[in-house]
């Protein structure tokens, strides 16, 4: 027996070893730690940031006929488009014609042209894509025939035309125009067609571009489809009916309820399922059943190799062209994999891994710069933490409620507390690697109030509102005699008290900064301010849909954070008045100034560069008067590297899967 | 011993239902959306409404309580676990993995476990108050009185910063590894959360087998075994330890039962891609058909152990199965 357990142990000691070459000490391989991944690795699925990556090495932006650059900047992608011309119609279209290059290959080997950009803008913003279980983006938006395509009452996609093997178009439709951020309607990147739709085809004709199944007879396609469209417009006239005849009686829940339920039956009929619809339908689902988890061919400069176990293996496309500097990259081996978050830049010091990006706890930096072994790499985030406010509705809605709360808070400490002070503070809604912010920072600041902890102040806006009373709704509130410990609060003339109810997540360091910072300070203002901490989805729920809770309803501001879109569009980031009383809108501000701001600002031609910074002053000017937000952090990202990782040189825009062409590792 | 067996099962049967209804309620009662935490936030409205709606389709949310439970249960013994709306596949293909991970992690937990917790247990109990008693005592309460992350971060901190001999956490990669190597891989990766999750289990199993040898060793027919000359082996493996069997038998079943349950916080810590890992994201994500279906699994499990461990009983003392 003893014997046996000896030889047991040896086995294990000796197999031990054999496992202690770790890839992070051959440079052949970059080891990257991230928190877990969920495994989808193309879009439309999953919105987890750690799979994102993969998707963008492995497809996005490299083959892409817009580039987007590290320093944020939309450029012709010159790896892939040969040449282009942008003609205007009468109406005002306006078409970009895309000449590519013929030596753009997959992975396995195969061409790619025309036909699969065409391709990539279609199937995504197709009904069958979501049918499919997947989500459509914002894929083909700004083109001429985009609606009717996305939502099924078209096969036909009018602005988009396959002209030959190496050339194509997209129109973008006349209402976008002109639009700052113009080219970026232009973008199209590359899908496997040969991979993800195997049973169709594309026809293009001067009507535009549809896909069309091969198996079927295309004769007969019209005739199959008159009936459903019949039935479709009958479903919506039908919808329409009962909508008008409900909102002619408000008060009517059964009128209410029948116009609901004929909505739903014409969603039900909505989109034209013909044979076309049906085998796009099935090749799409087996993508969402296979390639979404184990991608066969990729156009980036890395191939998908395994995902197992939470380690994702990256392997060199070695059919990449390059990226617009024309790098290739030079790492064999990718390897993420999701590891003990605690003792993350641990095992980039013991040389465990070779790379955790974007740590922003301080103690953690602090570790890494003190290491002999590790190295740092800092930016600032493209984006900040926030105190969101619901403006529609509770205390919140009042905009001087909004600036006490501005004033009853020390962002300062919030840095010390949850970043270790590697942050900084913006006082409106803007970051500062923003082109915008270079250019028109100091005019910006100037033009901006600075706020931070000041009680005064907040009384001085509370003054404002109506909770200026004492708790006999008669009697001024006085501030001098508030004490911290929330005895003497204002109320308004109805006797009901200043409560401001905040919701956050459980485990959050934000959340407890908040709640040690407002318990403190707010009841010297007068207010109640009551923490309930809660689970993220839940906050999500509360932040994003808090206009359709009625009577359950019970949030007044939020804690968490936000990256800034690429394009900077605040349409998108929706602030207009056109998204109240949708999610996204989530803090439901409806300001007609603010919605004239943005829409002049995106409404400026591409060479605006000058105006545009005039009205962005004026838009950040007024955003932060009407302050749905507080800005609270801005954080201050590192990267840790292993000191044998050359290159690394991730921007606010730009993470590691943009730059990985530029990356080498040495031998130790 | 048939009927025994049968009674057995009939009991259990409704058992198992009542806790699937429960367990199926308790869920729905979350608060939150899962088709909301499944989609992403990039949608414009009327996109995002149009992939709510395919997917509160897809997901069944649009039917009645009853018939999602009735679905969910006769779909359970088609081998059918639902949709995993966290990761928007399959439930069985969203376990397999982590569920195989779990069994291999628990599998040498357990070996070790009852490798070292019944000899050092009846030892303990045969030598009892002596030093080597009175030391598996003290370390049985300390390790169990200590949560298991803070004896992970103890072995990581001494073994993977220190002095680097094994890996922080997470696992092994099959594309980059294979033979010896990836075997090799696969222990080195196994060492701490296993030696973890044994120095718990062991603390109590010692303690649990050392109290019931102690009830036996106590007993009149072990001083007539003794007065007979038997030797002192005898007495113990075959009076003493038989007649402890029971409580032994109880820890022993559920402890192989438990091959499948997963070690929230110890895989967490550990980077380890288990079924607890899996569980506590789920429960976070609000994916209620993950939850309910591993739950369900889980009380499977639970009510199959205690059938087998009545059975046991009634191989073990007569008794029980006549009474």
């Amino acid at each position: 027996m003893k014997k046996l357990l000896s030889m047991t142990l040896a086995l294990v000691l000796v197999l031990s070893l054999a496992g202690t070459a770790m890839a992070a000490t051959d440079p052949d391989t970059l080891v990257i730690g991230t928190p877990a991944m969920n495994g989808d690795f193309i879009d439309g699925f999953g919105n987890s940031a750690y799979d994102a990556f993969i998707k963008r090495v492995l497809f996005a932006n490299y083959y892409s006929t817009v580039y987007l650059t590290p320093s944020d900047e939309m450029v012709i992608n010159t790896q892939v488009v040969k040449d282009h011309q942008v003609e205007t119609n009468e109406a005002g279209d306006k078409t970009y014609t895309w000449v590519l290059f013929d030596d753009l290959k997959w992975s396995d080997g195969s061409a790619i042209t025309a036909k699969d950009y065409v391709f990539g803008t279609l199937y995504a913003s197709a009904p069958a894509w979501v049918e499919a279980g997947a989500s459509s983006g914002s894929v083909g938006y700004g083109l001429v025939g985009y609606n009717a395509w996305n939502s099924g009452d078209s096969d036909v996609f009018a602005g988009v035309k396959l002209i030959d093997d190496y050339t194509f178009s997209l129109t973008i439709d006349h209402a976008e125009l002109p639009y700052f951020y113009e080219i970026s309607y232009a973008s199209a990147a590359p899908a496997p067609m040969a991979v993800y739709a195997p049973s169709m085809d594309i026809v293009s004709d001067d009507m535009g571009a549809k896909l069309v199944a091969k198996d079927v007879d295309q004769a007969g396609i019209e005739a199959e489809r008159a009936p459903l469209i019949e039935a479709a417009a009958a479903a919506k006239a039908a919808a329409d009916e009962a909508q008008a005849a409900a909102d002619a009686d408000a008060e009517n829940e059964e009128l209410a309820k029948a116009a609901e339920e004929a909505q739903t039956a014409y969603n039900a009929v909505r989109v034209i399922k013909d044979a076309n619809y049906a085998a796009l339908l099935k090749d799409l689902q087996n993508v969402a059943a296979t390639e979404r988890f184990k991608p066969t061919v990729s156009s980036g400069p890395y191939k998908f190799v395994s995902f197992e176990n939470q380690t994702v293996t990256l392997e060199i496309n070695e059919y990449f062209k390059g990226d617009i500097n024309g790098n290739k990259p030079k790492i064999k081996y990718i390897v993420q994999k999701s590891i003990p978050q605690d003792t993350d830049v641990d095992q980039v010091i013991a040389g465990e891994i070779d790379v955790v990006t974007g740590v922003i706890e301080g103690k953690k930096i602090e570790a890494a710069k003190a290491s002999t072994t590790a190295k740092t790499h800092s930016y600032f985030r493209n984006g900040y933490g926030y105190l969101g406010m619901h403006c529609d509705w509770g205390v919140t809605k009042d905009v001087n409620v909004r600036w006490a709360m501005g004033y009853l808070i020390d962002r300062n400490a919030v840095i010390d507390h949850v970043l270790g002070g590697y942050g900084g503070v913006v006082q409106a809604e803007y970051g500062f690697a923003q082109w915008m912010y270079e250019e028109a920072g100091a005019d910006l600041e100037a033009e901006l109030t600075p706020f931070n902890l000041n009680i005064d102040k907040a009384n001085e806006h509370l003054d404002m509102t109506e909770w200026k009373y004492e708790a006999d709704g008669v009697t001024p509130f006085d501030a001098s005699k508030a004490t911290a410990d929330g005895s003497y609060l204002r109320y308004n003339d109805k006797k009901e008290p200043l409560v401001v109810r905040h919701l956050g997540t459980t485990d959050n360091s934000v959340t407890d900064i908040i709640e040690i910072q407002y318990t403190a300070n707010a009841p010297l203002a007068g207010m109640k301010f009551e923490v309930t901490k809660s689970d993220f989805n839940a906050l999500l729920n509360n932040f994003y849909y808090g206009y359709e809770m009625g009577d359950e309803r019970q949030y007044n501001t939020f804690n968490l954070a936000t990256s800034f879109g690429r394009p900077f569009d605040p349409y998108f980031a929706s602030w207009h008045s056109d998204k109240l009383g949708t999610w996204e809108n989530a803090c439901q501000l409806g300001d007609a100034e603010l919605d004239s701001l943005i829409m002049e600002m995106r409404s400026l031609e591409p060479d605006q560069k000058d105006e545009f910074l005039d009205v962005w002053l004026k838009y950040e000017k007024r955003w932060q008067e009407l302050l749905p937000q507080i800005p609270l952090y801005s954080n201050e990202y590192f990267d840790i590297m292993a000191n044998n990782v050359e290159g690394f040189n991730t921007t606010p825009f730009a993470t590691w899967e943009y730059i990985i062409c530029e990356v080498t590792k040495t031998a130790n | 011993m048939l009927k025994y067996f049968v009674k057995r099962v009939l009991i259990l049967i409704p058992v198992f239902l009542c806790i699937t209804v429960i367990l199926f309620s308790i869920n729905k009662m979350m608060p939150g959306d899962p088709v909301r935490a499944m989609l992403p936030t990039n949608l414009k409205h009327d996109q995002y409404q149009m992939a709510y709606d395919a997917m509160y389709k897809k997901l069944g949310l649009d039917k009645s309580m009853p018939e999602q439970y009735w679905t969910w249960l006769t779909n359970m013994f088609k081998g059918e676990f639902g949709w995993s709306s966290m990761n928007n596949r399959p439930v069985a293909d969203v376990v397999a993995e982590p569920i195989r991970n779990t069994v291999i992690l628990n599998f040498g937990v357990i070996i070790i476990e009852l490798l070292i917790s019944i000899p050092v247990g009846i030892w303990c109990a045969v030598k009892r108050r002596s030093a080597f008693d009175n030391f598996w005592q003290v370390f049985s309460l300390v390790t169990w009185s200590m949560p298991s992350f803070f004896i992970a971060l103890c072995l990581i901190y001494i073994f993977a910063v220190q002095l680097g001999w094994l890996p922080f956490g997470g696992m092994p990669n099959s594309s980059l590894l294979s033979g010896w190597a990836y075997i090799g891989s696969w222990l080195r990766h196994l060492v701490l959360p296993t030696v973890v999750l044994s120095l718990i289990s062991i603390a109590s199993t010692i303690r649990i087998v050392r109290n019931a040898m102690i009830d036996a060793l106590n007993q009149d027919y072990i001083r007539t075994a003794r007065a007979k000359g038997l030797q002192e082996k005898v007495v113990i493996y075959s009076h003493a330890f038989r007649n402890a069997l029971i409580p032994v038998s109880t820890v022993v079943v559920a402890t192989f039962f438990s091959l499948f349950a997963g070690s929230t916080i110890t895989e967490t810590v550990f980077a380890w891609n288990g079924i607890g890992k899996v569980m506590i994201s789920a429960i976070n994500q609000r994916d209620t058909m993950l939850i309910s279906t591993m739950n369900a699994f889980f009380s499977l499990l639970s009510v199959t152990a205690v059938l087998i461990s009545d059975i046991v009983y009634g191989f073990i003392d007569p008794r029980i199965r006549l009474s």
